[in-house]
């Protein structure tokens, strides 16, 4: 048998372009393909990644904003740190802060501090703090103005989001004592 | 004659369709064109004031959306995404091969501000360097009323930093303090600044205005942040405003309103905003 002058020679180059050339077309369609859903993947995760965190800090901020609301008219803590600036007992905080605290906690509230008109720490819930403790958050400035301030910073154990309101009695001139609250953000997040 | 009442009724469907069709194709005919110029918030007030009055004598609408960088607006132009871009900062060699245009029309002063409570009137660079390295910490040290300083910064690659590196050389050294905030875009420095009464950032001059009540920007070496300081290099810490664009793809609306944007009217705009206009090259 002859293969010189066969035709065998070109259908076989034929069919071996045809198919190097498939393959080529198949492997960049599949690579383009492979990299299209990818970059579709990472981007549904990252936003997946910040819609819930978004949603978790949103939550959080409403949580603590109600809450503040709330704890700045509880009589019994205004009292407590009337006593604290009066006669410099930390006695009745302790125990006004010590039982509301496991309330707040369960709602995401890591932090729940008090502190005095020079942001030294009269007490903070559930770690027998205080004392001589400084705090120098953002909005310590504002908040004894009377304003109630949200602000986000990096706390002990990563960043926080805070709270910071001043307590005050209806219809009377503000107590000069502040309320900071702290709440950080978890890291399970 | 029985065909009489037949072509009646194909007559009327004709007529009803043509009405249906007329008034389908009525709002495209009144419908007015919007143009979009995403990019940097250094000039987004100042763009906004421009649109407003470019919007109020024309039909077609031109929105200046929140921020997404000088650099974001490039791409999007570069990527034919958008037609216009506002930026703060030169385009980088590839982008001009690229075929991109690039045209200043406003330069504003980027200026030290101080939060409402700030009675410090005048920084030296000496004092910024030492409060921007944190060693200075109370306003009392600059001579004003005593309060923390609280720092707000901004990430690096921002426009207006660059700006400050360019004219302050020794704060490309600085590594900020932990206890400083860092805020990503303009309008978010200037709520920052309005938050927080104590506080000092920096911002372009012409966004100032926008607040309520306006924050107060803080002399340099002596030198008040005024346009005619700036005009005469007294001040010297400015930055140029610029659109970007591909000029083949420019349509009516983009060049009618980057005609607008060189008109007296325009440049009446931006002396109010205490931007300084520059004339179309």
């Amino acid at each position: 048998m002859r293969f010189k002058y066969s035709l065998l020679y070109l259908i076989l180059s034929i069919l071996i372009i045809v198919a190097g050339s498939a393959l080529l077309v198949g492997y960049y369609l599949n690579e383009d393909t492979l990299r299209k859903t990818m970059e579709e993947r990472e981007g549904n995760k990252a936003r997946d990644i910040t819609y819930w965190v978004n949603a978790d800090i949103h939550k959080t901020i409403e949580n603590i904003s109600i809450l503040s609301k709330l704890l700045k008219q509880n009589e019994k803590l205004v009292y407590s740190l009337i006593q604290y600036k009066l006669y410099g007992d930390v006695t009745s905080l302790r125990e006004t802060m010590d039982s509301l605290y496991p309330t707040l906690a369960p709602l995401g509230v890591d932090f729940f501090l008090v502190t005095d008109s020079q942001g030294k720490v009269a007490y903070q819930a559930a770690n027998a703090g205080g004392g001589d403790k400084l705090l120098k958050a953002w909005g310590l400035e504002e908040a004894w103005a009377g304003e109630d301030i949200l602000e986000t910073g990096h706390g002990p154990e990563g960043w926080a989001i805070r709270a910071l309101t001043q307590l005050s009695r209806e219809g009377k001139p503000p107590v000069p004592t502040m309320f900071p609250w702290t709440s950080a953000m978890r890291p399970s997040v | 004659m029985p065909r009489e009442p037949h072509v009646k009724k194909v007559l009327g469907w004709l007529i009803g369709l043509l009405l249906s069709f007329s008034l389908a194709l009525f709002p495209a005919a009144v419908r007015a064109d919007i143009l979009e110029i995403p990019g940097t918030g250094a000039c987004e007030v100042l763009l906004q004031a421009l649109a407003a009055a470019f919007n109020a004598t024309h039909t077609d609408q031109v929105v200046v959306p929140p921020t997404i960088g000088s650099i974001g607006g490039i791409r999007r132009v570069a990527a034919d995404r958008a037609i216009l871009a506002r930026v703060a900062q030169p385009l980088r060699e590839q982008e001009k091969a690229s075929g991109l245009q690039y045209l200043v029309f406003a330069r504003d002063m980027v200026v030290f501000v101080g939060g409402a409570r700030v009675t410090a009137k005048n920084l030296t660079q000496g004092q910024l360097l030492e409060v921007y390295a944190g060693k200075i910490a109370d306003w009392q040290e600059l001579g004003g009323d005593p309060g923390p300083i609280r720092l707000l910064v901004r990430q690096p690659g921002d426009s207006n930093l660059r700006v400050i590196h360019e004219y302050l050389p020794l704060f490309r050294n600085l590594t900020f303090p932990l206890s400083a905030k860092v805020i990503h875009t303009d309008p978010k420095m200037l709520e920052m600044l309005q938050k927080y009464k104590y506080s000092l950032g920096w911002a372009p001059f012409s966004s100032l205005k926008s607040m309520h009540p306006p924050l107060k920007a803080l002399a340099l070496d002596g030198i008040a942040p005024t346009p005619e300081n700036a005009r005469s290099h007294k001040y010297p810490i400015i930055c140029d405003y610029a659109l970007v664009f591909k000029e083949k793809r420019l349509n009516n609306l983009a060049r009618s309103f980057i005609d607008f944007i060189f008109s007296k009217q325009a440049q009446q705009v931006m002396n109010q905003y205490g931007a300084m206009p520059v004339d179309k090259e």
